[in-house]
């Protein structure tokens, strides 16, 4: 199960978006939430203390499963992507959680995004919420989840979690994207292979999952997936990190993910040193 | 769903749009002209460049699949044999791609280059003809042969290697999937048909004077038009007959006869003419074409000579690209068994370097007359004011005038017969679904409205403006080809990727 998580915030980030984060955490069995906000200065960070204090007294407040919930603050100063993940290093953070901010390619080009440089950059699961709070999962119902899968490294690191329940009450549906094949006989020789690995997986997961779906989706991952995503809602959107020939240059599927769906995405790394996130 | 179901609408639009245009080019072939002439310069005006760039994308894209692990790709089962051997192939290749345009250019354009080069050179100097002899081996060399080489190569793949209809349509089957059977795949194979049948028109009405020319020349034929069309209907009940032999026994006995031919009227010009001067002029040439092959390549020379270069090299460009169509299915269907590295290999260089030699022997021995003669540049003047006459004005210089002019007309009329024979074919597959074996009916009523094209709009006027709308359809068809290149690299990407380690386990 996740347990802990580390939120990165900045002294002007909207409270009821840091609050939408903190409630789908609680979603995913998430019982330790730590607020964390990095300052450019030592100075910075002592004057930002007492405000970051304040906003998780207030979220905890605010927040419907704040019973089960424990939320805390931090502020450190740095480099904001470094310490970041120095600090849930540190703190043994299961998952770090970051409310979205979408940015054009120009923004991104020159201030770039911390998000996306986290997801780049982050050994462990990253979440970017970007479900509004008036469009969160209602308290009880089941979070419709969407696993994105290659069929291959991806299930090794992912799969787990989800067999374990780690992610609570879902309804999943498992997808996955290929590339169309050069004919239709091999086409549909492509369809039946994913249709019979992704039915594999499903009866993997059936004991833990409410209900479970799978769809075989044609086209390259980075444009196929988000596509799907605009069309057919999910409160989260799982997908595994893999590394690719051409990711220095265009980004990892994941990142392409992260940045075109329209919910939530759950980014998992690979395994480090052979050992599958903690869940 | 039945490829085949979109032979009939393929084949009755294409109909349709064809004798459509063929009337408005016999009954006002002035508003023909002037509107394809609009549109022609004003594309080449605009996006000549694009051609530029586009040919020399296709020229580095297949000799990348060449040298790459793509190479070793066959265009049929892993270990199918090739259907022909390598001279019927040669032959074939030759006849389809250059045959009847290289005998009415080789004499033409190094003395049109020679006598009207761009402004920046002297005409009739050595610098001009140096320069016509490197710009004809450019225009006639390795780039035509990318272009057509895409074309085939994707065809070939997909019909021989996946199991798909021989249509331009089924290559893009990686990238829109069952689209190819809706309206996107029947607007290419229409466009592809559209830009077939006009090129084959247009080429066939040219060749025609070329051969009227020619009889006049050895036998006194009055050049009339009446001439004309009594060439274009015997050359007509000839490649019907050839049509309905087949491709084994028509075409490719015909073309690999006609390429010993070639072999022997290059031969005699080179044992009669200067010998050593054209060996000097192929050698340096080729020379020269290696040297600046990237620079010839991407060249529109913005700063000096430009129109020269869209009246040209854009206009070539363009043209090879509407041809392609109509090259790109008959190659694809003689290359049945053959891998991608001997493919590209094969149909790049044996064709360019045949090429290359007649040009030098015919082109050489014209140059050499007109740099050691009287200074009157006369056969240069034909050149310009009578492309067609030029060959036969240049042999009449020659001992052995009435033979070497007997062969080449033989040679003409069997490239004519060869070119239309396998349009013909070309035509009836694509408006069959893709079917290697058209039926009688569809052959004879393409090989027929061809002629009848050609005949119809020598007569009004309207060559130039079928020639040019050809050429206007190959701006869709740059894009076309564009994507194209995407979708063969993508289908063979998941061949090696997914597919060959699978097999080998």
């Amino acid at each position: 199960m996740f347990e802990r998580a580390l939120v990165p915030l900045h002294l002007r980030e909207r409270r009821p978006r840091v609050e939408a984060v903190v409630a789908l955490l609680s979603r995913l069995s998430i019982h330790n939430v730590r607020l964390l906000h990095v300052a450019g200065s030592a100075s910075g960070a002592r004057r930002a203390a007492g405000k970051v204090e304040t906003m998780a007294r207030e979220i905890a407040a605010a927040v419907d499963f704040s019973d089960q919930l424990t939320i805390s603050a931090q502020t450190v100063s740095g480099s904001a992507v470094s310490e970041i993940i120095e600090t849930a290093v540190a703190q043994e953070a299961d998952v770090i959680a970051v409310p979205w901010k979408r940015k054009n390619w120009v923004q991104r080009s020159l201030l770039g995004s911390t998000s996306l440089d986290l997801i780049r950059l982050a050994d462990m699961p990253v979440l970017i919420q970007k479900t509004s709070p008036g469009r969160a999962p209602e308290s009880g119902a089941p979070l419709s989840v969407m696993y994105a899968t290659d069929l291959k490294q991806s299930d090794e690191t992912v799969f787990p979690l989800i067999e374990r329940g780690a992610l609570g009450s879902i309804r999943l549906t498992i997808l996955t994207a290929g590339q169309r094949a050069p004919d239709p006989v091999a086409e549909a020789r492509r369809v039946d292979a994913a249709e019979a690995s992704l039915t594999q997986l499903a009866e993997r997961v059936r004991p833990v999952v409410e209900e479970v779906d799978t769809v075989v989706i044609t086209g390259s991952s980075r444009k196929a997936i988000p596509a799907y995503l605009r069309w057919n809602k999910f409160h989260v959107a799982i997908i595994g990190k893999g590394s690719s020939g051409s990711q220095p240059i265009l980004g990892s599927t994941a990142e392409e993910v992260a940045y075109r769906s329209p919910g939530s995405v759950l980014i998992i790394p690979p395994a480090v040193g052979g050992e599958v996130p903690r869940g | 769903m039945d490829k085949s179901s979109s032979g009939g609408t393929v084949f009755i639009v294409s109909v349709v749009l064809v004798v459509g245009l063929v009337i408005s080019g016999a009954l006002v072939p002035d508003v023909l002209d002037q509107v394809t002439s609009a549109v022609h310069e004003a594309i080449l005006d605009s996006v000549g460049w694009a051609y530029l760039l586009a040919t020399m994308a296709f020229l580095v894209f297949v000799v990348f699949l060449a040298v790459s692990r793509y190479g070793s790709i066959r265009l049929g089962s892993d270990h199918e044999k090739p259907q022909y051997s390598y001279f019927g192939w040669f032959s074939m290749l030759f006849a389809a791609g250059m045959g009847i345009g290289l005998v009415f250019w080789g004499v033409a354009e190094p003395l049109n280059h020679f006598h009207n080069p761009p402004a920046h050179i002297a005409a009739d100097t050595g610098a001009a003809a140096e320069f016509a002899m490197v710009r004809s081996f450019f225009h006639w060399g390795v780039h035509p042969w990318a272009v057509y080489i895409l074309m085939s190569l994707s065809i070939a793949y997909f019909s021989f290697r996946r199991g798909m209809p021989p249509l331009i349509s089924s290559v893009f089957y990686p990238l829109i999937g069952d689209a190819i059977y809706r309206w996107p795949g029947k607007v290419i194979d229409i466009l592809s048909v559209f830009a077939t049948v006009f090129g084959v028109a247009t080429s066939l009405g040219f060749g025609a004077t070329q051969i009227r020319g020619g009889l006049a020349t050895v036998l006194g034929v009055p050049d009339t038009m009446a001439s004309a069309l009594i060439i274009i209907a015997v050359v007509t009940v000839l490649y019907m007959g050839s049509s309905m032999i087949g491709l084994d026994k028509g075409i490719q006995v015909l073309s690999k006869g006609n390429v010993i031919l070639t072999m022997v009227l290059m031969g005699l010009v080179l044992i009669v003419g200067p010998t050593t001067y054209i060996l000097n002029v192929f050698t340096s040439t080729v020379g020269g074409y290696v040297t600046n092959l990237i620079d010839l390549s991407l060249s529109t020379n913005p700063f000096q000579g430009f129109s020269w270069t869209q009246d040209w090299t854009l206009f070539y460009w363009a043209w090879w690209i509407s041809w392609s169509p109509f090259v790109g299915l008959f190659v694809a269907s003689i290359s049945r068994g053959r891998t991608i590295r001997e493919f590209v290999i094969g149909a790049l260089l044996v064709p360019a370097l045949l090429t290359f030699f007649w040009f030098a022997v015919f082109g050489g021995t014209a140059l050499n007359l007109e740099l050691g003669g009287d200074g009157s540049f006369a056969l240069s003047q034909i050149a310009v004011d009578n492309a067609p006459r030029t060959l036969f004005a240049l042999l009449e210089q020659l001992p052995l005038a009435t033979v070497l002019s007997v062969v080449a007309l033989v040679v003409l009329g069997i490239f004519f017969v060869t070119s239309a024979d396998s349009a013909t074919y070309v035509l009836g597959m694509m408006s069959s679904g893709g079917s290697l074996k058209p039926s009688a009916a569809k052959k004879i009523t393409w090989g027929l409205l061809q002629s009848s094209a050609a005949a119809v709009l020598l007569v009004s006027g309207g060559l130039g403006g079928l020639q040019r709308m050809a050429i206007i359809a190959a701006l869709p068809f740059t894009l076309v080809m564009l994507v194209m290149m995407r979708s063969l690299h993508k289908a063979m990407h998941y061949e090696v990727t997914r597919e060959q380690p699978a097999d080998k386990t």
